[in-house]
């Protein structure tokens, strides 16, 4: 590096900065050989940098963002509820009541489908959650997460523990085969705040495992082998995944 | 500008989300070509510049209407790139590999050898002085917009610049113009 002056005073100059002082001064700098190479070499450099500036490229996201956030919480409660009304009661009454006790209808026979859960009860969730041992595995060691995936086969149980250590707010989304089963339940432990999770159809997402630790149960609708994906994300970036095989 | 995004995150806030698209719409190209110059992926950029206006709109109701939006999101954007080149970084040693192999935007578009070398030196850069060459040379942003972004101050800024611009001209010198 140069002498701090001729340094600093190339430096405002390549930025445009350079007051009517400074300028003299820098000119006078410039007068030895030396500075002026040095100065010309800094001034090429930049123009280099600026002439290497990639092509700029486009690229139209609104739809797809506009997409995933459109069932967002933030969604004003307003404009919500008008969303609501003007999608549903835009028609005649008599296909308001039409709808609703179609509607009633279908509730109750996927209620009728649903398989029984008497033969899980809640104290052998509780024993469940007491007994820490495991049957299997899964250490996960990434960037910035560590932690594990254990799974403990009871009888028409599947019990997936999941605790990682992060400083990240990392979410996991398991996935499973609806036809082998079906989830029974989700509850926190050790957790610093309450725990959230979400199921839709064939997959339930845990929130936040910087804060806590979940136990998912899952219900053996068959008694076949499996397997759950386990996948962890971060916002909505998927950073790792894992195949758990579930033997019954 | 700034009263235009306020208006347009107000709207949003209320639950237009036609409003939050036309910002999408006009910052989506920025955040895609600042991720880009940073992870040299495309197809990440692509993600990165998604998730970031998806985390916006979540966190829309923090966000300080006196300060720009466009410095807010383009902060978000840096840090998520910054966050997925430096994981991707970390992968890549971890499997022996050489950073950015494969499939790269830098090889999707036309760029003549002399600009290519030029990139590759400042790819070379520690982070700290390469984010600061893409902000000012690439993205040609005021040294005002740049403290907005990064949060350090101006002086810190620029004495990083200084040295950077001075270690691409070192690594240059051998490099044909």
């Amino acid at each position: 590096m140069k002498d701090t002056k001729l340094f600093k005073l190339t430096n405002r100059y390549i930025d445009n900065e350079l007051g009517k002082n400074e300028k003299a001064e820098l000119d006078e700098l410039l007068k030895n050989p030396d500075n002026k190479k040095y100065f010309d070499s800094m001034v090429d450099t930049v123009n280099r940098i600026e002439e290497s500036k990639p092509l700029e490229k486009e690229i139209d996201v609104v739809s797809p963002v506009a997409g995933q956030i459109k069932d967002h919480k933030n969604e004003g409660v307003m404009a919500k509820t008008e969303s609501w009304f003007d999608k549903i009661f835009n028609g005649s009454k008599l296909s308001y009541a039409t709808s609703f006790a179609l509607g009633g209808l279908i509730v109750a026979f996927i209620f009728m489908l649903q398989p029984t859960n008497t033969e899980i009860d809640d104290a052998f969730l509780t024993g469940t959650i007491a007994d820490r041992s495991f049957d299997k595995t899964y250490v996960l060691n990434e960037h910035d997460f560590e932690g594990a995936v254990n799974v403990k086969y009871a009888d028409k149980v599947t019990i997936l523990d999941v605790k990682l250590s992060t400083q990240a707010e990392i979410d996991c989304e398991l996935s499973y085969d609806k036809t082998q089963f079906a989830l029974y339940g989700v509850k926190t432990v050790d957790s610093q705040n309450s725990g959230q999770f979400a199921s839709h159809g064939s997959s339930v997402r845990l929130s936040d495992l910087k804060s806590n630790h979940y136990l998912v149960f899952l219900r053996n609708l068959q008694n076949n082998e499996s397997k759950v994906r386990a996948s962890f994300y971060r916002g909505s970036m998927n950073i790792s995944n894992i195949t758990i095989d579930i033997k019954n | 500008m700034i009263e235009n995004d306020n208006k347009l995150i107000i709207e949003s806030l209320n639950g237009k989300i036609n409003s939050f698209g036309k910002l999408v719409e006009k910052y989506q190209n920025k955040m895609f070509n600042l991720a880009i110059q940073i992870t040299n992926d495309s197809d990440a950029s692509n993600d990165i510049t998604q998730d970031v206006f998806i985390k916006a709109y979540e966190k829309l109701n923090t966000f300080d209407q006196n300060k720009k939006f466009f410095s807010w999101i383009y902060r978000i954007t840096l840090n998520a790139a910054l966050n997925y080149k430096n994981h991707l970084q970390f992968t890549k040693n971890f499997d022996n590999d050489s950073m950015f192999e494969g499939k790269s935007a830098s090889e999707e578009i036309e760029t003549n050898e002399r600009s290519k070398a030029v990139q590759k030196t400042i790819k070379s850069l520690d982070d700290k002085y390469r984010t600061l060459v893409i902000l000012k040379h690439y993205q040609e942003l005021s040294y005002e917009e740049i403290t907005e972004i990064t949060k350090l101050p101006i002086g810190k800024i620029k004495s990083r610049l200084y040295i950077a611009r001075d270690n691409l001209r070192k690594s240059l010198e051998g490099i044909n113009k």
